[in-house]
């Protein structure tokens, strides 16, 4: 018998299992709403054909003595109809192991990943690829492409590598010192809750407002997403005025290009400082995309990386037990982690639509689970003219999602929501 | 197709008020339907049953602080001094930790129960030992005997949450660990008093655990017998 396959978890996928507890681990979730009913069944069949191709997905968390890895997993995933809890922390024994799951709910199939195993951009292409095999099982004339993968093709062994290893870096490393951010105000619901409110914007209109500006879409968002935080901090007339950050995931592969499906972005902070004095509107975007441009170059970043590929490579740390290795991740993570930032907007950019499918895919979506503080989180996809902006979080106020999306509707761009929200 | 009068938002065919500012919506041409599908599933009520640790933890404090610092008064008011209290209130002040410690903690829960389980229970019998003036029985007895066991505990925990035992043979093998513990616990006991002549009840209590621990164990081998026996005692 061939022996299980295992693999080292990439630089950014060591954080999250020493992180994760009962009550929460970092996972997201994109779906694909079709423009027909899925039929379960023809779903599993789907799964079970387009999950060997992405090895590094079907496997198991398992702990070493000084680093967790990823072991290959034999029986198949099972598709099931989606809760009303989205994105529910990854237990490593439940669910026979994987890390992955797989939901159908009327039109929409949805994937929730565990972050180890990938990241957005990974998790867009193993959606494409199986809602590509889904439709494809139904008759229809859909092609491997747009960033879905060839089924029928052996897996690259450059998709399961880590590119923060093969990426070139600089022996200067970026400094991580921050200061706590200003949160707003929020009551924490019961564990495993994730209210999803997601609006639909019209995106060349929100395209016109932010060119005006001189702005992309993205500094836009964040742009308003602070001048929100800066109004709330203002009302609340605090004793300490705290700054402003809006944690932007950046997808390295725009840089470094790869055909990893691993864990290959970082972030940046873009933010304001209400302490240096007042801010309009106007100022808050140009202070974001100055910040933004000067931050996304390829140097700055692999800067950021160099520091934490360099942690991993200290013999000192490998060499510390797992056991210690969690308990000071952890520590480092409740003291740091989403502590320094207001908010977090993850762009999944503009996504192309797998020829053959457009007649059958309405839109893909995307989301963040819960954060791992009282906060909401943002996240964001554009098909076509259709920009899909999902806040997510585990509190009780829509404090954040309203002033955006009210904000918005005063600048004239129209916004569609729906949500998860009880009637009650 | 309805708008918030507040936010000003399109709120899409489902949706029976803003989720921006939860102000119902007002359409008077077209009323919301009571049994319009939702554009994602919503929360359902058994979440609401899931325990809430702080809770837990508070009740568990005034639980075990309360009758303490009682025995602590009622001692010093019939004694004078500290004399039996010491007991009652170290036994619950360890028992606390042992409790409270595992459930503040979010992983690796049984481990920390054990773990702590361990540490309180050998400081309590040490402090027994010293107080008593009962001889010297916590080195040559109870700390080996209760290492042992927290062994054995350990191992089976593993096992048990890397699935190699289910619930069956987990009270098998707890049954096992139990009878094997009586055992080296009168041993430990003759080679620290020094006695001979063999074993005297630890048999007693090593055969009747012995036997039901194998037949557990056959049970569990034995899928129809296993079917049967789980549909008998499901509860």
């Amino acid at each position: 018998m061939r022996p299980k396959r295992w693999f080292k978890l990439d630089n950014a996928g060591k954080l999250y299992p020493a992180v994760a507890t009962n009550r929460w681990s970092s996972s997201f979730r994109i779906s694909a709403e079709l423009f027909e009913t899925v039929d379960p069944e023809r779903l599993q069949r789907a799964v079970d054909r387009v999950l060997p191709r992405f090895p590094s997905f079907k496997a198991r968390m398992r702990t070493g003595f000084f680093w967790y890895y990823l072991e290959e997993i034999k029986v198949p995933l099972e598709v099931r109809q989606d809760t009303g809890h989205p994105c529910m922390p990854f237990r490593f024994h439940q669910d026979n192991g994987y890390l992955l799951r797989v939901f159908y709910y009327r039109r929409r199939i949805s994937a929730e990943f565990f972050h180890s195993l990938t990241d957005g951009s990974g998790g867009l292409i193993f959606m494409k690829t199986l809602v590509v095999e889904y439709l494809r099982m139904g008759g229809v004339d859909a092609r491997f492409d747009q960033g879905a993968l060839r089924i029928d093709e052996k897996p690259d062994p450059e998709e399961t590598a880590d590119a923060f290893l093969s990426m070139p870096l600089p022996k200067v490393r970026a400094s991580r010192k921050e200061s706590t951010a200003y949160h707003f105000f929020a009551t924490p619901e019961i564990p495993h809750t994730l209210h999803l409110i997601a609006a639909s914007i019209d995106c060349a209109a929100l395209k016109k407002e932010s060119a005006a500006l001189g702005a992309t879409l993205t500094e836009y968002l964040v742009g308003v997403m602070l001048y929100a935080a800066y109004r709330d901090q203002r009302s609340r007339r605090p004793r300490r005025l705290l700054p402003l950050r809006v944690s932007v995931p950046v997808n390295m592969r725009a840089y470094y290009p790869t055909k990893s499906l691993r864990n290959f972005s970082t972030f940046i902070n873009p933010g304001i400082d209400p302490r240096l004095g007042d801010y309009t509107f106007e100022e808050i975007v140009r202070e974001v995309r100055g910040y933004m441009r000067y931050s996304l170059n390829p140097k700055l970043l692999s800067a950021v990386i160099a520091t934490n590929v360099a942690d991993e490579k200290n013999l000192v740390i490998r060499l510390v037990p797992l056991l210690i290795k969690n308990l000071v991740i952890g520590s480092i993570f409740r003291k740091a982690g989403d502590r320094l930032v207001t908010a977090t907007l993850s762009n999944l950019g503009k996504t192309a639509l797998p020829t053959g499918t457009e007649k059958h895919i309405r839109r893909f979506e995307f989301h963040l689970g819960c954060p791992s503080m009282p906060m909401c989180s943002c996240a964001c996809v554009t098909q076509g003219n259709d920009l899909r902006l999902m806040f997510s979080s585990s509190i009780r106020e829509t404090t954040l999602p309203r002033a955006v999306l009210r904000f918005l509707v005063e600048k004239g761009i129209p916004v569609a929501v729906e949500s998860n929200l009880e009637d009650d | 197709m309805a708008y918030c009068v507040h936010c000003g938002v399109r709120l899409e065919a489902g949706e029976k008020k803003c989720p921006l500012c939860m102000t119902p919506v007002y359409d008077p041409s077209a009323p919301p339907e009571p049994e319009a599908p939702r554009a994602y599933p919503v929360r359902t009520p058994e979440q609401e049953l899931k325990r809430n640790k702080r809770f837990l933890l508070m009740l568990f404090t005034v639980m075990m602080v309360a009758p303490a610092f009682l025995c602590l008064v009622i001692d010093w008011m019939l004694s004078g001094a500290v004399t039996w209290s010491g007991y009652a209130s170290s036994a619950l002040a360890l028992l606390f930790i042992s409790v409270a410690v595992p459930l503040i903690m979010e992983r690796y829960q049984a481990y920390w129960a054990v773990g702590t389980g361990f540490v309180c229970l050998n400081v309590y019998l040490f402090l027994v030992e010293k107080q008593s003036n009962s001889g010297r029985w916590f080195f040559p007895i109870a700390l080996p005997a209760l290492a042992l066991f927290t062994v054995m505990l350990t191992v089976i925990i593993l096992l048990f949450r890397r699935g190699k035992l289910n619930k069956l043979t987990l009270i098998a093998s707890l049954c096992a660990a139990a009878a094997l513990e009586c055992v080296a616990i009168e041993w430990l006991r003759m080679r620290a008093l020094q006695l001979h002549g063999g074993f005297a009840w630890s048999p007693f209590v090593l055969a009747p655990c012995l036997i039901f621990a194998l037949s557990l164990f056959f049970i569990n081998g034995n899928r129809v017998l296993r079917e049967e026996v789980r549909r008998k005692v499901h509860f």
